[in-house]
């Protein structure tokens, strides 16, 4: 018999372990745009540190990345520790990594493929070293990093991030029902910039998690850049309360 | 080094696709190193000859094989190779690690455009071949 050759991608195999390697997983979604993903994934693994949990964080939006921002982060090369593959950035207790580092924060605009081959490659090289918990912010909308991650770590939780507003809703509505088309359930829904549990009946009555609600607090705008001034802000405090109470979301971390 | 992980995810690679497919052994696992991505294709050739060892599925040999870098536009059709452009050594870096990050270092040499396709020579992709 004769075989052909067959051409693989290494990355693939080498991503997959990667994140076998993470104890759990949390992709913070939204279809909508500008809802507050990247400010709730860096909120959330500042709160998990706090706690004690090994925690990473991973920005996934390549051509908008924005958590180096959030956190403070210079993103620069030099940044970036090499050993048998690159070591993510500390910041906050949080282990910190982006394409920014990569791109030192220039413009990028990448087609849909390469957007999915620069997550899997960075996912393929970057060593977490056993942390308990890899939040993942993800870009607006359903694209290929998403359904390469969800296909990467078939066990994510997701935490689809809303506003109170109907546009937010209709489209939380939308991805709640498209992933669950695709076998993969939401675990919870965060409320953000809301003084209301307004979504909590919807998440509720599709047995998703409510996390909420996250007050809009005009002092964050000041507190992006300093894990510490980020710890004082309001939806920093709800969220930790919420987390010490319990979250099915996340497990025994309390 | 970051060639140590490239390394790592070739003999995972061949090791998963060996234990798909129920193979005890690969005659010849032919790695391809694209230009762009700048791999170390010593360094690369000994963490793998090291890995190889404690690999769970025999590899009876490894080559390796250069790729040039060819750029396309998208919006032009101008073709260009890595070679006859200038990067600066930070974004050499850059991409050694993302290649993608090539595009927010170089633009089409013609018209400028930041939308173009890596035709050949991006990164690592493996072959495997069963009877050598
Ligand atoms: N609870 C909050 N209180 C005050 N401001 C907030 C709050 N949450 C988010 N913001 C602000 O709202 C804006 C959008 O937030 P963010 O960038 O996190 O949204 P996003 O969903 O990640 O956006 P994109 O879809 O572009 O990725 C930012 O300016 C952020 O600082
Ligand atoms: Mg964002
Ligand atoms: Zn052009």
């Amino acid at each position: 018999m004769s075989w052909a050759l067959t051409v693989i991608d290494p990355r693939w195999a080498m991503a997959r372990e990667r994140l076998r390697g993470v104890g759990r997983v949390f992709f913070v979604e939204s279809s909508k745009g500008g809802v507050g993903k990247t400010v709730f994934s860096a909120l959330l693994a500042l709160v998990l540190a706090e706690k004690g949990v090994r925690v990473g964080l991973f920005d996934a939006d390549f051509t908008n990345p924005g958590l180096h921002t959030v956190l403070g982060v210079e993103p620069v090369l030099e940044a970036i520790g090499e050993d048998k593959g690159v070591l993510p950035v500390e910041a906050g207790g949080v282990l910190f990594m982006s394409i920014a580092f990569y791109t030192g924060g220039r413009p990028l605009g990448l087609r849909g493929y390469e957007a999915s081959s620069a997550l899997v490659e960075l996912l393929a090289v970057t060593r977490w070293g056993g942390i308990d918990a890899l939040v993942v912010d993800t870009p607006p909308g359903i694209g290929d990093e998403h359904m390469d991650l969800h296909w990467l770590r078939p066990d994510t939780r997701v935490i689809a991030v809303s506003t109170p507003s109907r546009l937010a809703v209709e489209s939380l509505i939308r991805l709640i029902e498209y992933l669950g088309s695709q076998g993969i359930r939401v675990a919870a829904v965060a409320e953000n910039m809301s003084d209301k549990p307004s979504l909590r009946p919807l998440a509720e009555d599709r047995g998703i998690e409510y996390i909420g609600p996250l007050p809009y607090d005009p002092g964050l705008e000041q507190a992006l850049g300093s894990p510490a001034g980020l710890r004082s802000t309001k939806p920093y405090r709800v969220l930790r309360r919420l987390v010490d109470r319990g979250l099915d979301t996340l497990g025994w971390w309390r | 080094m970051h060639e140590w992980a490239l390394a790592e995810s070739i003999i995972r690679a061949a090791e998963e696709y060996a234990s798909r497919n129920g193979l005890q052994r690969i005659s010849l696992l032919r790695v391809y190193l694209g230009e762009l991505q700048a791999i170390d294709h010593e360094i690369l050739g000994f963490a793998l000859d090291n890995l190889r060892r404690e690999a769970g599925v025999a590899i009876d040999r490894i080559e390796i094989v250069e790729e040039e870098a060819v750029f396309r536009c998208n919006r032009c059709g101008y073709e260009w190779r890595l070679s006859d452009t200038d990067l600066p050594e930070e974004a050499r870096e850059a991409i050694h690690f993302v290649p993608e990050a090539v595009h927010a270092y170089m633009a089409c040499p013609r018209c400028g455009s930041r939308d173009y396709v890596v035709v050949s020579g991006r990164g690592v992709r493996i072959e495997v071949d069963l009877e050598g």
